[in-house]
């Protein structure tokens, strides 16, 4: 069998999550959604080529019929949050509409494109999987139109890039060949209960339960989803709440910035602090001058938490479906940060006789990715099964 | 003696005293035990402002409760349901995928589920 490329991509709020899969090697990625305009005037050029780290200086034009042609050039990833004009996700965004997803999830195949076959300086790349995430609200009425724009050629043009002597640049010409596109929170049910190569069932426990019903919370940047599985299938999808980490992210820089005149870059820089645990939350406004900010910190992480499980209460009391659930699943970025001040508070609900027992899975905040690359694998299985049965009809 | 309540996330304090007037009688009431209790639960767990709306509800739209009989009725014909059949009924189970593919390979998935899986979880 040819060799297929399979690309699953978690388009969240805060951050790009990546699987690109070729049956051979695996890679993963994971990029701030984060964006800035590229000003050549205030572009630093490196003493040495050696110096520099592409995936930390990714500079990239995008050139493709899903967005309109700006002749624009932008950092994208870890390169914006650093940049002053970072522009991050705004509360409530249109993932489909909006130009900086396309740039940035192009921006992302093609790198992947580039570490596959280094030293090429044009390449064309296919992607004959592309499984990507919407919120449920913006999956019901937007998943066709994304599937459209995603559908086609696109091309990518790297700027300045380490040891390409200008004017060269880098180009890759994408060729997407089809695109599936799943729920956030519902993949992450897949991501939980198959196997990645064979596909089959991993978790038979967890599907049986599911007889009773299931409650998945994806809590992420800007948006938190639930999703009911009964069956072994999705039976209700409570839209997408506009709520997430990012509300609370921003107040903590802006106390941070006001009280200890330390400015994060990006929210993906406090993140990955919050990521690294207690022992990591201090920041240092001067050379050596070490400040403790958790105390900003826990007090957001706690209010975010009593939230969540508010969001969580009422919405398994909302629908009839599910109303029956035994089993109810944190996933996401943001639950895994506020996972003990989330059981602080479910302790508060149990006592007051309103109990939300959470799981909190291993890899929770990978599911959604993991689920993708699944429904990817078997959607290019259905079409293969497919072909393999024309061609039988045409002989016969 | 009166005590104050605070939500500091919602910024909503209330002051509550001993007595009360019931706004709509006129008569002069007692604060209930139970009352206080509530506000104390909801104040400390940043839910003032929905418990106040959920009783301002209940006090100004009322037929909602006679609502709920209907709720109950369903519940209880469910919980009937359960008893005659033993929960939950079998016939529901159709999406269940086999359950001897632990070790196998792709080929030994069935189309069926896999179909099924892409109808319902991708688009």
């Amino acid at each position: 069998m040819e060799r297929q490329n399979f690309l699953a991509v978690d388009i969240g709020n805060s951050w790009y999550k990546a699987i690109a899969s070729d049956q051979w090697v695996e890679c993963e990625y994971q990029i701030p959604n984060a964006i800035a305009l590229f000003d050549e005037e205030f572009y630093e050029k490196p003493y040495e080529d050696d110096d520099v780290d592409f995936e930390e200086t990714l500079i990239v034009e995008v050139k493709s019929q899903a967005i309109l042609d700006k002749r624009e050039i932008y950092y994208i990833g870890k390169a914006a949050a650093k940049q002053r004009d970072v522009s991050l996700t705004a509360f409530n965004n249109q993932k489909v509409d909006e130009d900086r997803t396309y740039i940035l999830l192009f921006g992302l195949a093609a790198f992947h494109a580039l570490f596959l076959n280094p030293g090429e300086t044009e390449l064309h790349f296919t992607i004959d999987q592309l499984a990507v995430s919407l919120p449920t609200t913006q999956y019901k009425v937007k998943k066709k139109r994304f599937r459209e724009r995603l559908i086609g050629t696109h091309t990518v043009i790297f700027h300045k890039v380490p040891g390409i002597p200008e004017p060269k640049e880098l180009v890759v010409k994408l060729h997407v060949e089809d695109v599936i596109i799943g729920a956030e929170g519902a993949c992450a049910y897949l991501g939980l209960t198959r196997d990645q190569d064979t596909l089959g069932i991993k978790d038979e426990a967890l599907v049986n339960e599911s007889r009773k019903g299931i409650i998945i919370g994806d809590l992420g940047g800007d948006s938190v989803d639930f999703v009911g599985i009964k069956n072994n299938k999705p039976v209700a999808s409570v839209e997408g709440e506009t709520f997430g980490i990012n509300q609370f992210l921003d107040n903590i820089i802006q106390k941070v910035s006001k009280n200890e005149l330390y400015k994060f870059d990006s929210r993906s820089e406090l993140e990955e602090k919050l990521a690294g645990g207690p022992s990591e939350w201090y920041v240092e406004p001067f050379a050596g001058v070490k400040k403790d900010i958790s105390k900003y910190i826990i007090p957001q992480l706690k209010s975010m938490a009593i939230k969540y499980l508010e969001h969580f209460d009422r919405v398994r009391s909302s629908s009839n479906e599910i109303k029956g659930a035994t089993r109810y699943i944190a996933v996401g970025g943001a639950a895994k940060m506020a996972q003990k001040q989330i059981q602080e508070a479910a302790v508060r609900w149990s006592e007051r006789g309103r109990p939300i027992n959470l799981t909190f899975p291993e890899n929770m905040e990978k599911l959604n990715v993991l689920g993708l690359m699944v429904l990817a694998k078997m959607k290019q299985l259905k079409k293969d099964q497919e072909k393999t049965n024309d061609l039988i009809s045409a002989k016969s | 003696m009166s005590r104050i309540y605070t939500d500091y996330i919602n910024n909503i304090a209330l002051t509550l005293p001993d007595r009360f007037i019931d706004v709509k009688t006129g008569d002069s009431l007692l604060v209930s035990s139970k009352i206080q209790e509530q506000i104390e639960y909801h104040a400390n767990n940043n839910t003032l402002i929905h418990l106040l709306l959920s009783a301002l509800n209940s006090y100004f739209h009322p037929k909602g409760a006679n609502g709920g009989t209907e709720e109950i009725l369903f519940q209880l014909a469910e919980i009937k349901k359960m008893m005659q059949h033993g929960y939950p009924p079998i016939n529901n189970f159709q999406g269940l995928a086999p359950l001897n593919n632990k070790q196998g390979s792709t080929n030994i998935l069935d189309m069926k589920d896999l179909e099924d899986v892409l109808e319902v979880f991708g688009g």
